[in-house]
């Protein structure tokens, strides 16, 4: 792609405060998100995906191309990049990890609703004929 | 910025031409409204976890009644910046490239704050074929010159993951001036 004549800046929306920093270097996908995932520290972003997390607190990670419109930028707080390299590799490792279980528990609630609306003639082609209980036993726990 | 031209009040005879030509320059306004199709077909990379506004590099139209348009596919290639004020109606998706982790959404974004009602969220259709996400279509958002509409694409595969930008996956914003 044509390279941009002006940078890439990252926007950052937590509890109501705008946080933006002007990016000299897009070009690397590695540190790039290593950027974004500094900026998110940086500022107590929640761990986890903001689009996943589907809440009303308008939390977002953005990038966007050239100096946001005047009237963002009058209500936001412009950091320095070289601020992000105060975030030490174990609040950065932490963060991931912490953002990888909120994934993983995403992961599971959706494969879980994701069986529950199946049929019981689709999750038997899942996972094979499931026999009926033997007679006199029960599935609800011993209560009939 | 130019005003969007309007008809004149009449309250006699109209005979000066330069009444007639409001006529014309309201009617011609409407005929040929600011209009936009913009697509990408230079693939593009996406942060992880993270809303991208997605790089416009192509265009089949981008025109006004002074044949300026609203978009430029060099410079802030993820903008339509309108020229004369009022409400657009913007559509538009994005293309992911092949990966089947998690999931894609879509949304607009006016001056860089995300348009309420404008996001599609799905998760990624297959690990064989790309995800194509459409933002909803027809959202009514109000510029005025000098504001901005951008589309941004979002994904959580778990690293940085290209667009799509092979014919029909490609990335696109659509935008039609629709009323003052």
């Amino acid at each position: 792609m044509t390279a941009p004549r002006h940078n890439w800046w990252l926007i950052v929306r937590v509890d109501g405060a705008t946080h933006c920093w002007e990016l000299a270097d897009t070009s690397d996908p590695d540190r790039l998100q290593d950027t974004v995932d500094r900026a998110r520290v940086q500022v107590q972003f929640p761990p986890g995906d903001d689009w996943i997390a589907g809440d009303t607190r308008q939390n977002a990670v953005q990038l966007t191309q050239g100096e946001p419109h005047p009237s963002l930028m009058a209500t936001a707080a412009t950091h320095q990049l070289a601020d992000l390299d105060r975030v030490t590799a174990q609040a950065l490792a932490a963060y991931r990890a912490a953002s990888d279980n909120e994934r993983a528990a995403a992961r599971m609630t959706a494969a879980r609703e994701a069986v529950l609306r199946l049929t019981s003639e689709q999750r038997a082609q899942l996972y094979g004929d499931i026999p009926p209980p033997p007679r006199g036993t029960t599935t609800t726990g011993g209560r009939t | 910025m130019p005003n969007v031209p309007e008809a004149p009040t009449i309250r006699d005879e109209v005979t000066a031409s330069s009444k007639w030509n409001e006529f014309r320059d309201a009617i011609r306004f409407l005929m040929e409204p600011p209009i936009a199709n913009l697509r990408q077909n230079s693939v593009q990379s996406l942060a992880n976890a993270t809303l991208v506004a997605i790089q416009l590099n192509a265009f089949d139209v981008d025109s006004d009644v002074d044949g300026t348009g609203g978009h430029d596919t060099v410079t802030n290639n993820t903008r339509f910046t309108a020229r004369y004020p009022g409400w657009h109606w913007v559509s538009g998706g994005v293309g992911f490239a092949t990966n089947g982790n998690n999931w894609r959404a879509a949304e607009l974004a006016v001056n860089g704050v995300p348009v309420n009602g404008s996001g599609v969220q799905v998760s990624a259709a297959s690990t064989t074929a790309p995800t194509m996400v459409p933002a909803r279509g027809g959202n009514l958002v109000y510029l005025d010159a000098g504001h901005f509409v951008e589309i941004y694409g979002w994904q959580n595969s778990g690293g940085a993951l290209n667009t799509a930008v092979s014919g029909v996956q490609q990335p696109s914003m659509t935008i039609r001036w629709v009323s003052i």
